[in-house]
């Protein structure tokens, strides 16, 4: 009995971090619209910088209670201000941008910050000391639980409070509340935007750097931290309802107490199957989510954002092959052709990366492009397909040649469940249950030690004899690839992805035509997830090994970086955009240390300078030119 | 012939009543006018009418059919098409493009794959627009029109579903007067042409007399009165309810 009191109250400890760093995101999108994917690495940015604030305030090494506390609050104010610089040099310029590419440049800033984490405090975790006059024991029914941790369970509701007052009785937070309900009217009665947005975004990252910095007596500062944050505090948000504070509140004290639940009951076996809760915390968590999803498409406490029948940017017709389009693509794919004539090894091996993260950007285009339904978990189809072709040929003994088809079959099955229960949702709140199913998947797949080889992966996934070589390899993917590239074009023009456009662009109007949309989304992600699933199968045997990490959410977001750069709207930007991508990555990353930082700076560079994607710039400006 | 026949519907929003037992007829080729202030339950009566909301009680016929229970695409297939009070079509599409998905989507035709869907229908299409006077932006992209051909091409997309009935929620919100009267006389001649019934809505008083058949008048989720358009000018309840602050 007294262990759940235990977890009850971790639950609670962890409910108060977690409701930190949500409220910051929550308010950052309340007001602005954007995701804000940097959030987490503000929460690790205030770790360290408590960790060095409160070591520079211990005049002679001695920990006095004001260097601590100084320390901690010195580092959120730090993190504050850091939010306001990412806010006036990078945000600003991409609010009139599709809401994507604002995801896309604080991926930027996600990247840039890491590299430069792992510069300044090394790659070494850091653990900081104890607080001082927090640092024993109080003993709750006969075992003790740290003092420090009870600080936090208040600190939580403390600062919900403080942020009720903020927003209801203050000036500051009468503007808030009024263009979270509505920005264009706000903005119409001459609010000053520019100053609402800045504030904003200080005041959400001083929250999560708070969170982080309160962190440093009880966890290491890690450099990972930054993604498992992040995650945690969007299902958090989404689960509380987008730009809710006591939605965020409610869902944090929710996924806090499931976590610490799942901790409490531990291993439970059932079906003669031994399952560890513990180490399921995601699954849980993400199933929670879903499940909140499904009977609250809005979160506990949100409604549905305003969506005005004319909503999103106004897109451009689709072009159709002219005779020069046609040519350019019999050009590039006899250049390809006959690559191996005089290319290397290396080269080869690149070449063969690009044409499959290709296909897998051609993929996660489809459902982002013409079916405008954004997935942030992509990679799970991706993963799917690697690892049930490298399953059913290791463990199921199948030729290659099979296995080969094994794998975008699985990956069709998983699209066709996780795509029934995304449908009934739009916007980010399908992305989020998106990420949620790859999450989900990545769990099964990383635990599942016994028959997936867990973190290890699986080794000795190799192509059938004739198959082998370099070339021959080369040609197959050439084929595969270029093939399935050449249908879904075909798809996108068909009657099929027409239908597609239409639900995307006017939903309403699709329905009172006799479409039934959420059938052909339905239906999108089947055609996305095979594709998707046929990409990793490839690359499953190209390789020769494979582990989790081919359906972890960099994998995702690497696809969606991809499909961003080359352009959303345009059909042949995701296979520029994969292709720069995976060539840069490779260029980079053997050269240069902190590749991760450039790769950030790229991006955000991209984004401000071409907000349509690369193809897509090319293709407005030639119009301008018309 | 009756095309449509309401028996006592209502349906209430968390306890406020929207529509309160209402019932009317419509016979083929007539032109209904629904007229009554702003939360008279115009809109919620459309939304019930073409299966995006469930009545609380009552039925709907269309023909013999009940549509009570069905969904919009069976009833559409029953022959009853509409159009929207903020003009709703697919924006990266071309115009003629816009009305060949309607014709696809009622000739069942979207499950392929395979067939470049620009050049299916096309010539359907184009003799829609040409009805609708529209032939010359066939080929313009949606997001470039102005509002009045906005309309028709929503219009002819409703066309396109061969519809016996038309359901329109105020066709001529938004347009400019001197559109307002040709999209009208636009429909009634259609209407005519196509021996279709139709029933709209409409604040605009000098349109709804000089192309309704039949006006029916609500308030407050009631039917008050409703006759041919020189009985309802004539009725007091019409009069206090309605038209006496347009004669001031």
């Amino acid at each position: 009995m007294s262990s759940f009191v235990l977890q009850f109250l971790n639950g609670l400890t962890s409910a108060s971090t977690l409701f930190m760093v949500a409220a910051g995101l929550s308010l950052i999108f309340g007001i602005t619209r954007v995701l804000n994917f940097a959030h987490g690495s503000m929460y690790m940015l205030g770790i360290y910088l408590a960790y060095s604030a409160i070591g520079a305030f211990s005049v002679g090494g001695v920990l006095t209670p004001v260097a601590f506390w100084g320390g901690i609050l010195c580092a959120a104010v730090l993190v504050g201000m850091v939010g306001a610089l990412v806010e006036l040099t990078v945000l600003r310029r991409v609010y009139r941008s599709p809401e994507l590419f604002q995801l896309l440049a604080t991926f930027g800033v996600v990247l840039l910050t890491k590299d430069l984490v792992l510069w300044f405090w090394g790659p070494e975790d850091l653990l900081g000391p104890r607080a001082p006059g927090l640092g024993g024991a109080v003993e709750i029914l006969g075992s003790p639980f740290p003092e420090y941790d009870l600080f936090l369970i208040v600190v939580g509701p403390l600062i919900l409070g403080l942020l009720w007052l903020l927003l209801h009785s203050t000036r500051w937070g009468l503007l808030i509340r009024a263009a979270t309900q509505d920005r264009e009217m706000a903005a119409a009665l001459g609010i000053n935007q520019k100053l609402l947005f800045t504030s904003t975004f200080a005041l959400g990252a001083f929250l999560a750097g708070l969170g982080g910095a309160l962190q440093i007596p009880r966890e290491p500062a890690q450099h990972f931290l930054d993604f498992t944050v992040i995650v945690d505090a969007f299902v958090v948000v989404v689960v509380g309802g987008m730009g809710s504070i006591p939605g965020a509140f409610l869902a944090a004290l929710l996924i806090g107490e499931v976590k610490a639940l799942c901790i409490g009951i531990g291993e439970i076996g059932a079906f003669g199957f031994g399952i560890s809760l513990p180490k399921l915390t995601l699954v849980v968590e993400s199933l929670v989510m879903a499940a909140v999803l499904i009977f609250r498409p809005w979160g506990l406490m949100g409604r549905a954002l305003a969506v005005l029948p004319d909503a999103g940017e106004a897109r451009p017709l689709l072009a159709r092959n002219t005779a020069a389009t046609r040519m350019a693509g019999v050009a590039i794919v006899a250049a390809l052709a006959i690559t191996p004539a005089f290319a290397n090894q290396y080269s080869l091996v690149l070449l063969v990366d690009i044409l499959i993260f290709a296909l897998f950007a051609a993929s996660l285009h489809f459902l982002m492009g013409p079916s405008g339904m954004a997935s942030f978990g992509h990679a799970a189809y991706f993963g799917l397909g690697a690892y049930a072709a490298a399953l059913a040929f290791k463990q199921a003994g199948l030729p290659m040649e099979i296995s080969i088809l094994v794998g975008p079959l699985v990956a069709v099955l998983a699209a066709l469940s996780f795509g029934w229960f995304c449908v009934r949702l739009s916007g980010v709140y399908l992305a989020m249950l998106t990420l949620a199913f790859a999450q989900i998947t990545w769990s099964v797949i990383y635990q599942w030690d016994g028959f997936t080889g867990g973190s290890n992966g699986l080794v000795g996934v190799w192509p059938a004899p004739w198959l082998s070589g370099r070339i021959s390899y080369f040609y197959l993917v050439l084929l595969l690839c270029g093939g399935a590239v050449l249908i879904l074009r075909r798809i996108i023009f068909s009657p099929f992805g027409y239908a597609l456009r239409a639900c995307r662009d006017s939903p309403m109007r699709a329905a009172a035509i006799g479409i039934n949309v959420s059938r052909f989304q339905w239906m999108a992600f089947l055609v996305a997830g095979g594709f998707a699933g046929l990409a990793g199968a490839l690359f499953a045997f190209s390789k020769g090994s494979i582990s989790p990490e081919v359906l972890a959410i960099g994998q995702s977001v690497d696809g969606l970086v991809m499909v961003l750069l080359g352009g959303v709207q345009t059909i042949s930007g995701p296979l520029v955009g994969a292709a720069v991508f995976t060539w840069l990555q490779e260029l980079v990353a053997r050269h240069i240390d902190y590749w991760r930082a450039l790769l950030g700076m790229i991006i955000i560079v991209i984004v401000v300078a071409f907000p349509h994607g690369i193809v897509g710039q090319l293709f407005s400006r030639n119009r301008a030119k018309e | 012939m009756t095309i449509l026949r309401v028996e006592g519907i209502s349906k209430s929003y968390s306890g406020a009543l929207a529509l309160d037992n209402l019932s009317f007829e419509l016979q083929a080729g007539e032109i209904i006018a629904m007229i009554g202030p702003n939360g008279a339950g115009k809109t919620t009566c459309f939304n019930i009418l073409h299966g995006q909301l469930r009545a609380d009680s009552g039925q709907v016929f269309v023909g013999d059919a009940c549509t009570s229970r069905m969904d919009t695409p069976a009833i559409l297939r029953l022959g009853v098409g509409r159009t929207f009070q903020i003009a709703a079509t697919f924006h990266s599409f071309t115009v003629a493009e816009n009305v060949q998905m309607a014709l696809l989507a009622r000739r069942g035709l979207l499950w392929n794959l395979h067939s470049q869907a620009g050049d299916l229908c096309r010539k359907e299409a184009d003799q829609l627009l040409e009805q609708l006077g529209m032939l010359a932006h066939a080929a313009r992209a949606c997001s470039v029109l102005s509002y009045g051909d906005l309309k028709r091409v929503e219009l002819a997309m409703a066309l396109a579903g061969d519809p016996i009935l038309l359901l329109m929620d105020e066709p001529t919100a938004g347009m400019a007067p001197r559109e307002r009267l040709q999209l009208m006389a636009l429909v009634v001649r259609l209407a005519r042409e196509r021996k279709l019934s139709v029933l709209f809505t409409e604040h605009d008083m000098d349109i709804v007399f000089a192309h309704a058949d039949r006006i029916l008048l609500l308030e407050q989720g009631r039917l008050i009165c409703q006759g041919t358009p020189a009985m309802v000018r004539a009725d007091p309840r019409a009069q206090r309810a309605y038209l006496g602050d347009n004669r001031d």
